[in-house]
């Protein structure tokens, strides 16, 4: 998205950005649903979400996995993915109301 | 297609838990069970389950691609007998006593096919709940392009 002249220079980088957002919440979501799935699975050590020691390809480890810490996640990502969601929505209503002013 | 990356290992949790809650069935079922088709009386079965490994680097990465190779989720690997001795009773009348009158019963007991069936009834529910609010984030990006 950014790399659109137009865009870029209407919206500066809050597409970006909220892209990011989504995407890091798509991928929360993923480890989320591995804890949850592998709850009962043998020597599983539940697999803590940390944004930056996961781009140094890094993990770090609960070592069993608590069903109510990752329910908690889960809600909590549930929300910040709906914010992103209702940010972004609101850019796109920006972009179409500017999209549209001329022909008035 | 990451969101339904999330669905599929959910999914897999699901029916991981169904295929336990399967061997529960059995167990129960064959609690009393002295003579097998391998001969011998029944003994518990036990689901081996392993993880499949979740690879994330890519998407915070830069490849792309790499996005294609990515597993993640759990599978029932194997199903074991258990291996615990079978308990042994005075039984001098039963077709499968033997000459001691001693009959060999399955190693099930009903007290841990229990605590396994609630075990594994609630990780369904856990394993659903996350499927459904994964559903519900990927139905809430529809909205942008309405």
């Amino acid at each position: 998205m950014a790399e659109n002249p137009v865009v870029g220079a209407v919206f500066g980088d809050t597409f970006s950005s909220l892209e990011r957002a989504m995407k890091i919440a798509t991928l929360r979501q993923e480890v989320i649903s591995q804890n949850i799935a592998n709850a009962n699975t043998k020597g599983y050590e539940a697999l803590a979400f940390n944004e930056e020691l996961m781009r140094a390809e890094k993990r770090i480890y609960h070592p069993k996995v608590a069903i109510e810490r990752e329910m908690t996640e889960l809600a909590n990502n549930q929300v910040a993915y709906a914010a992103a969601v209702k940010l972004m929505s609101a850019e796109l209503n920006k972009m179409r109301t500017i999209a549209t002013q001329g022909r008035r | 297609m990451e969101q339904s990356r999330a669905l599929a290992i959910s999914a897999d949790g699901i029916e991981a838990q169904r295929r336990v809650l399967e061997l529960i069935a059995s167990n129960i079922a064959n609690m009393n069970t002295t003579r097998t088709i391998q001969g011998g009386p029944y003994r518990r079965k036990v689901a081996i389950v392993t993880e499949k490994p979740l690879i994330f680097s890519e998407i915070l990465g830069s490849e792309e691609n790499k996005l294609m190779e990515i597993g993640g989720g759990v599978r029932v690997a194997d199903v074991i007998d258990d291996p615990t001795p079978l308990p042994k009773v005075y039984k001098p009348g039963h077709p499968d006593a033997d000459v001691q009158g001693f009959v060999f019963l399955p190693n099930v007991s009903q007290a841990q096919e229990m605590t396994d069936l609630v075990s594994a009834t609630k990780l369904s529910e856990a394993n659903m709940t996350v499927f459904k609010a994964t559903k519900q984030m990927l139905q809430s990006s529809m909205q942008l392009v309405q």
